[in-house]
């Protein structure tokens, strides 16, 4: 505000001089326009009337003037006050789009604050639906557990029953083979065994029943 | 007397010899009343081995049998209940014996157990080897076959 108060003064001065310098002029003109014999009296006349005139001319001008400076300083500050409020509406202008730049900005910034809530928001749940899930699994695991261990039982049960009908069928044809080993045997040993064996047999049998019976 | 016996004895191995000694004796015993002026040995000519026959023939030449024929009588009795109080052992082994392997068995018994015996042999090859032995009541299986049985028993255990 002082530098348009000091605007208007500028330009009111400013003015006013011109006037004078205006008045100047045209006094100037006026006397060079009347008779010659009449120049030292006008000369004095103008000398004595001058400055009253003078003064009351330019009061007269600065009365004039002055509604037309008012007129003018009031356009000058109204073309100023437009071009401050065009600056004005430009920065505003300007403000507004830094503004939505910046709520733009700040939108982004929210968005991505948004997102990035969404995303430990969502996370969140991924733990938590991965905690479920873990706790699903932990269930499903005792129960796999649970239900394996019936069938390993049920297995090393199957396995132990297998083996021991399995001993029990070797054991029987162990016996088929030593019944047929020996059927075989008895069929072939003593026609391998030659005489003088079958007499040294026969006389180790003596001797043994000597110290039984005889 | 004991002695001829035993002599007469020693040749009766098995028991198939006993029988036929005992059939001998028996027909002497019948032949004894019978052609009396005739020698014993030349009466039962075909009757009886040779082999028997040249030893009666021996023992009356010696006078070892007497000369009636009632003490003949007795005397062949005598030689008969001799010969069956012999005890007799059941054998039976897996091959048919020799006549020498027979002899080594009745040697056996002569010096370990101090007695005649007469064997009774049965060939059994299902024993395998061994013998099973029947002595007076006594019974035991030394066979072979036994031996394997238990072997497989013990085996299938």
């Amino acid at each position: 505000m002082d530098n348009q108060t000091f605007f208007i003064i500028s330009i009111s001065l400013g003015v006013f001089a011109a006037i004078v310098i205006i008045l100047f002029g045209l006094d100037i003109y006026y006397l060079a326009k009347k008779p010659k014999e009449e120049k030292g009296i006008l000369s004095l006349k103008f000398s004595e009337k001058f400055l009253p005139e003078l003064e009351k001319l330019i009061s007269q001008e600065i009365k004039r003037a002055i509604p037309e400076i008012n007129q003018k300083v009031t356009n000058e500050a109204i073309e100023y006050y437009k071009k401050q409020m065009a600056i004005f509406s430009q920065e505003a202008e300007n403000k507004m789009a830094d503004w939505d730049q910046i709520t733009k900005k700040e939108i982004l910034k929210f968005s991505n604050i948004y997102s990035q809530a969404e995303d430990l928001i969502l996370q969140a749940a991924k733990n938590k639906a991965g905690e479920l899930g873990k706790g699903l699994d932990e269930k499903i695991d005792r129960i796999c557990q649970s239900a394996t261990e019936t069938i390993n039982q049920k297995i090393a049960q199957t396995e132990k029953n297998i083996e021991d009908y399995k001993k029990e069928k070797l054991k029987e044809v162990d016996q088929k083979i030593y019944q047929i080993i020996g059927e075989v045997a008895k069929k072939t040993i003593g026609k391998a065994i030659d005489i003088s064996d079958h007499e040294k047999l026969v006389i180790e049998a003596l001797e043994k029943a000597k110290k039984e019976i005889f | 007397m004991k002695e001829v016996f035993e002599e007469l004895v020693k040749k009766i191995i098995t028991k198939e010899d006993f029988l036929l000694f005992i059939e001998e004796i028996n027909l002497l015993e019948q032949v004894v009343f019978k052609n009396i002026e005739v020698p014993l040995w030349k009466r039962v000519k075909g009757k009886v081995r040779e082999e028997f026959r040249n030893e009666l023939q021996k023992l009356e030449k010696e006078g070892v049998i007497p000369a009636s024929p009632n003490q003949q009588f007795s005397f062949f009795d005598e030689l008969k209940n001799y010969l069956q109080k012999i005890p007799q052992v059941k054998l039976e082994i897996a091959f048919e014996p020799s006549e020498d392997f027979l002899l080594r068995i009745k040697k056996w018994f002569k010096e370990e157990n101090h007695q005649e015996v007469i064997l009774d042999i049965t060939v059994n090859p299902k024993i395998v080897g061994g013998a099973i032995i029947e002595y007076q009541g006594y019974f035991r299986d030394f066979s072979l076959v036994k031996e394997m049985d238990k072997l497989i028993s013990q085996k299938q255990l």
